[in-house]
């Protein structure tokens, strides 16, 4: 069974998610002004960046080649979606 | 530094690796087979009674895991320049095979080099041969004075490069007897015509008989025509034959026989106007256990031709031994390929018209094949009939068997025609047909087609999973939103709650609810003290029922 499909939507998943984290976390570094939530803040952005270059990938792949495989998206969903439940429950 | 900036930028760094191009593939090595680059030996070899060296022998060792053709090509080189090569195509079974591999003097000398030679192997494998294996082996120190070019050494049989376990009987008419006479040095052979084609046998007198084409480069190769086999009479009579002893191989003979075909590609309209079709003849005395094989087809665009052949030998009699049909999976191309050892001219255009039977055998025994054209290579199965060769050794005669598989080369395309015995009593005989041809003209061949890429992407399922994952943000926030207003207005409810009950009844302090409770206290006593005076009725109703029943005010409450 194919399931290249799935690329797109894990892709899209990681690059809206890791953008809402990374929205979240500026939002409150802007109240907190916690250094710690600046770092995570960064990381996000370091997410949303791997998402905006996947999704190159996929659909320009003659501007900038980024591959992947299936199982290490799904586990960056994953990942990304743990941590953005675990935000929302504070 | 602080230790959670650095753990961020440890992280960085691995994604951005991780995003590298190509990080997250993984090629797929081929698993055919591979070198045992421990066990490559070098030696140089001197002939008898030359002065100096004329080959240098490098023994190299490969693991076969499957079973099939196998091209490998050796190149000799010195500082990065190559200064000989060697390519061959064996069959070769599942197994470890030493292969010999002979460098010519005059091809080491006129490289000019000398110290440690490099020598790079490349072996196309036959589920693989996009992707060949490469070793390379450091030869001893020589120098290339040591290789005496005066002397031209015979090449070994088949080729420069022996496979000690592969068809080492190659000869293409089942109708021939051979003798050799060892003493000699001397091959005979003869070659029987029959209508029936059925009486035709070899008879093999010494076992280590060698007779190879070609004084070009490489068995394999087209090089110029040296001699030209006339047949006359039902017997083969070369021209010019050359014998010698080989110091490894034995006694050997070799000539050469050519057959001119023309090749007509009635969908391109290309041609290629003399083609020169090889049958090889030469016999080793290893013996030869011919297990099934399987036929791999490694097709190639250049399958897709019409192939009109006519062969300029002019043998009288009859004797059609094989006919092929070979075609593309739609159906557009058809290759019909006959050989014959008789007088055989034809030149047609469309075979799949009109098919003419030279075959002196009956119908239904000419085998026709049709092959699907692949690129890739495709485990076709074994195509295999009896055919009317027939083999005889020790008084034990077989029918033979054959094997048909194409190998592309390039440009060209190799059609191997393999008959063996099946026969384990006399199966060490094995008949091969090598025919090379290749395209020419003034359109190309079709463009080899490129590797299906992957499927691509939608990009509407981006936009479909990136709106879920907005709904499944909106939703949760929404949720979280909602729970948030809900204890507020619970908040809210409580409030009003607590307020309304103030302005109903003033709140009472502590001291003044105690003060309330020691007065209700104080009359219930009273009314208790009371009580025992008046016994209750006798229908048990209670003292104070009674005196709110003799209370006019009170009943009327």
């Amino acid at each position: 069974m194919d399931l290249e499909w799935m690329k797109d939507v894990f892709i899209a998943w990681i690059t809206v998610f890791s953008l809402a984290l990374l929205i979240i976390s500026v939002v409150s570094y802007a109240r907190t002004r916690n250094r710690r939530i600046l770092l995570v803040g960064l990381a996000f952005l370091l997410f949303f960046g791997k998402g905006v270059a996947l999704t190159i990938g996929l659909y320009w792949p003659s501007f900038w080649n980024v591959t992947t495989d299936l199982p290490s998206l799904l586990f960056d969903v994953l990942i990304l979606l743990i941590l953005y439940f675990a935000t929302l429950r504070e | 530094m602080d230790k959670g900036l650095l753990c961020a930028s440890l992280t960085a760094l691995l994604l951005l690796l991780a995003l590298m191009p190509g990080a997250g593939r993984a090629a797929e090595a081929n698993s055919d087979a591979f070198f045992v680059l421990d066990e490559f030996s070098d030696q140089p070899v001197k002939l008898e009674g030359s002065a100096s060296y004329d080959y240098l022998e490098v023994k190299a060792v490969l693991h076969v895991n499957v079973t099939g053709f196998y091209n490998l090509t050796a190149r000799l080189e010195y500082a990065r320049a190559e200064f000989a090569r060697l390519s061959n195509t064996s069959y070769l079974n599942p197994g470890t095979h030493a292969i010999l591999l002979r460098f010519r003097n005059g091809d080491i000398h006129a490289g000019q080099a000398a110290g440690n030679y490099i020598m790079r192997l490349s072996l196309v494998t036959p589920n693989f041969p996009l992707d060949p294996i490469e070793g390379s082996y450091e030869t001893r120190y020589y120098h290339f004075s040591d290789f005496n070019p005066s002397y031209i050494a015979p090449y070994p049989p088949g080729s420069v490069i022996s496979f000690t376990d592969g068809p080492v009987l190659h000869a293409w008419n089942s109708f021939m007897n051979l003798t050799f006479d060892k003493d000699t040095a001397s091959l005979s052979y003869h070659y029987t015509q029959n209508r029936d084609g059925r009486n035709g046998r070899f008879t093999v007198t010494f076992l280590r008989v060698l007779g190879y084409l070609d004084s070009g480069d490489s068995f394999f190769q087209r090089s110029e025509v040296t001699h030209e086999a006339a047949l006359a009479n039902g017997t083969w009579r070369p021209e010019p034959v050359e014998t010698g002893i080989h110091p490894a191989y034995g006694p050997f003979l070799r000539f050469n026989i050519t057959y001119y075909l023309d090749l007509v590609d009635l969908r391109l309209g290309s041609t290629a106007s003399e083609l020169e079709v090889t049958f090889s003849f030469h016999m080793t005395g290893n013996p030869h256990t011919s297990a099934d094989r399987a036929l791999v087809v490694a097709g190639s665009s250049q399958v897709e031709l019409q192939l009109s052949m006519r062969l300029s030998h002019i043998i009288g009699g009859s004797g059609l031994v094989l006919e092929q049909l070979v075609g593309d999976s739609a159906g557009n191309h058809e290759i019909l390929l006959r050989d014959q050892i008789n007088e055989f001219r034809i030149r047609q255009d469309d075979f799949r018209d009109t098919e003419q039977r030279l075959n002196p055998l009956d119908d239904e025994s000419i085998p026709k094949l049709a092959f699907i054209n692949r690129w890739e290579p495709v485990l076709y199965g074994r195509y295999t009939w009896v055919t009317a060769a027939r083999a005889m050794f020790q008084n034990v005669s077989v029918p033979a068997t054959t094997d048909v598989s194409y190998i592309p080369e390039g440009a060209a395309l190799r059609l191997f025609l393999a008959y063996h015995i099946r026969d384990p009593k006399a199966s060490f005989l094995t008949i091969n047909d090598t025919f090379v041809f290749g395209l020419e003209g003034d359109k190309p061949p079709p463009p080899r087609p490129v590797r299906p890429g992957p499927a691509p992407h939608d990009p509407l399922l981006y936009i479909l999973g990136a709106m879920l994952a907005l709904a499944i943000i909106f939703a949760s926030m929404r949720y979280r939103t909602r729970s948030y207003i809900e204890e507020e207005r619970e908040l809210e409810r409580i409030e009003e709650r607590e307020l309304s009950e103030e302005e109903g009844e003033p709140p009472s302090s502590i001291e003044e609810r105690a003060f309330g409770e020691e007065e209700e206290a104080r009359r219930r006593w009273e009314r208790r003290e009371k009580a025992p005076e008046e016994p209750p009725g006798e229908d048990g109703e209670r003292p104070g029922d009674q005196e709110g029943a003799g209370d006019p005010a009170g009943g009327g409450r």
